[in-house]
């Protein structure tokens, strides 16, 4: 018993001996502290317009009996309602979108959906240009962040969601910049007619479209840039 | 009697010797010892900033800033990062104290969001008055989101070198 004491005793004695040698150690310490804030992104829409007209040779003229809806579903769905439109009327619609956000983005698709009548729907033809100020300055066409283009002549509603992503895949926006589906003679007002996003129905709709509406959906996806 | 006499005389014959003991010669040697103690001081001397943006799209900002007058903290800090963001940043550490060090430990806390690499390893030694340049990368993930604060720590441990 007594040798066990001792035992225990000089076990004791020697942990805390090489205890006391590890904390002897001159330690020092450097820290690199970090602090990552992430960005936003967010395009919205921030105008949009919509007007009946009715195709004359040379110029359009408004049309009150055609009647026009535009309403925002959410920041980037906007619905279209269009109704009383008979052959060779028209409708222009413009809906601007802007960066909001605080980093560049990317379009990356628009989706065209349809929920009207689908033969009616087969009838209607658009055709679209676009005009984006990718910085968000001020407006000058001429100091090369404005980008213009057409993105479809006359054809089927139906192909204009295709035809703006193929159009508009590599635009980038700057937070600040905007897109609008004009031209740029229409910005600069020297244009005859408004240049916007034209829906007409075909010269040769069949009387089963009449007295029938047309609504669609139009969303316009966004990505950041460097994806 | 004679037993008497006999115990006196052995009694002054043993002061007799212990008198001639105390006056015996002597001398001394003395060693007087110093020991000036050195100091483990390591700090940031520097450090820059680069990312990966280029050209225009540049809206990410990545800075960094050395604790005064310790020298002892790096502060990165970035701002309006998304996923993708890349940031470099190079840092010295130098050691400033008078014994060698090593680097014993990198204890890292970064969240998940974050991909923090840092090319200062364990083991690494600085001699006195050394520097060496280390490379600390960051990376946001796709996880990450909107409007948000991440913090990280990194802390390098050093010490002295026999240890």
């Amino acid at each position: 018993m007594k040798k066990r004491s001792k035992m225990l005793v000089l076990i004791l004695v020697l942990a805390f001996a090489l205890t006391g040698v590890g904390y002897a150690a001159w330690t020092d310490q450097l820290n690199i502290d970090g602090t990552v804030k992430t960005g936003k992104l967010d395009v919205d829409f921030v105008s949009g317009q919509i007007f009946g007209f009715t195709y004359c040779p040379a110029i359009a003229t408004f049309d009150e009996d055609v009647t026009t809806d535009i309403k925002y579903i959410d920041e980037n769905t906007c619905e279209v309602t269009i109704g009383n439109l008979y052959p060779g009327a028209a409708v222009f619609f413009d809906v601007a979108q802007k960066n909001k956000g605080s980093i560049p983005v990317k379009f990356d698709k628009a989706t065209l959906t349809y929920t009207g009548d689908q033969e009616l729907f087969n009838y209607l033809q658009a055709r679209a240009d676009y005009v984006a100020d990718t910085d968000g300055g001020i407006f000058n066409i001429l100091d090369g962040n404005v980008k213009a283009g057409n993105i479809m002549d006359f054809g089927p509603l139906a192909n204009l969601d295709d035809a703006m992503t193929a159009k508009l895949q590599n635009l980038v926006l700057q937070p600040g910049g905007w897109i609008c589906f004009s031209d740029e003679e229409a910005m600069e007002s020297t244009s005859e007619q408004p240049s916007c996003i034209h829906i007409k129905l075909a010269e040769n709709a069949p009387d089963t479209t009449q007295g029938k509406s047309i609504t669609f959906t139009l969303k316009m996806d966004w990505k950041q840039f460097n994806k | 009697m004679m037993k008497k006499r006999l115990l006196v005389l052995c009694m002054i014959m043993a002061f007799a010797l212990t008198g001639a003991a105390y006056a015996a010669w002597n001398d001394s040697l003395v060693i007087n010892g110093s020991v000036g103690t050195g100091k483990l001081n390591t700090i940031f001397t520097c450090a820059t900033a680069t990312d990966n943006e280029q050209g225009c799209a540049k809206v990410a900002t990545t800075t960094t800033s050395i604790s005064s007058p310790d020298k002892k903290t790096l502060t990165v800090t970035i701002n309006n990062a998304y996923p993708g963001y890349k940031a470099t940043v190079k840092y010295t550490v130098k050691n400033d104290g008078t014994v060698p060090v090593k680097l014993n430990a990198i204890t890292p806390n970064v969240p998940a969001v974050l991909t923090v690499n840092n090319t200062a390893a364990a083991g690494i030694t600085l001699a006195k008055g050394e520097s060496k340049e280390f490379t600390l990368t960051h990376e946001v993930g796709d996880s990450a989101l909107q409007n948000q604060t991440y913090t990280y720590t990194v802390k390098l441990n050093f010490t002295q070198f026999t240890r």
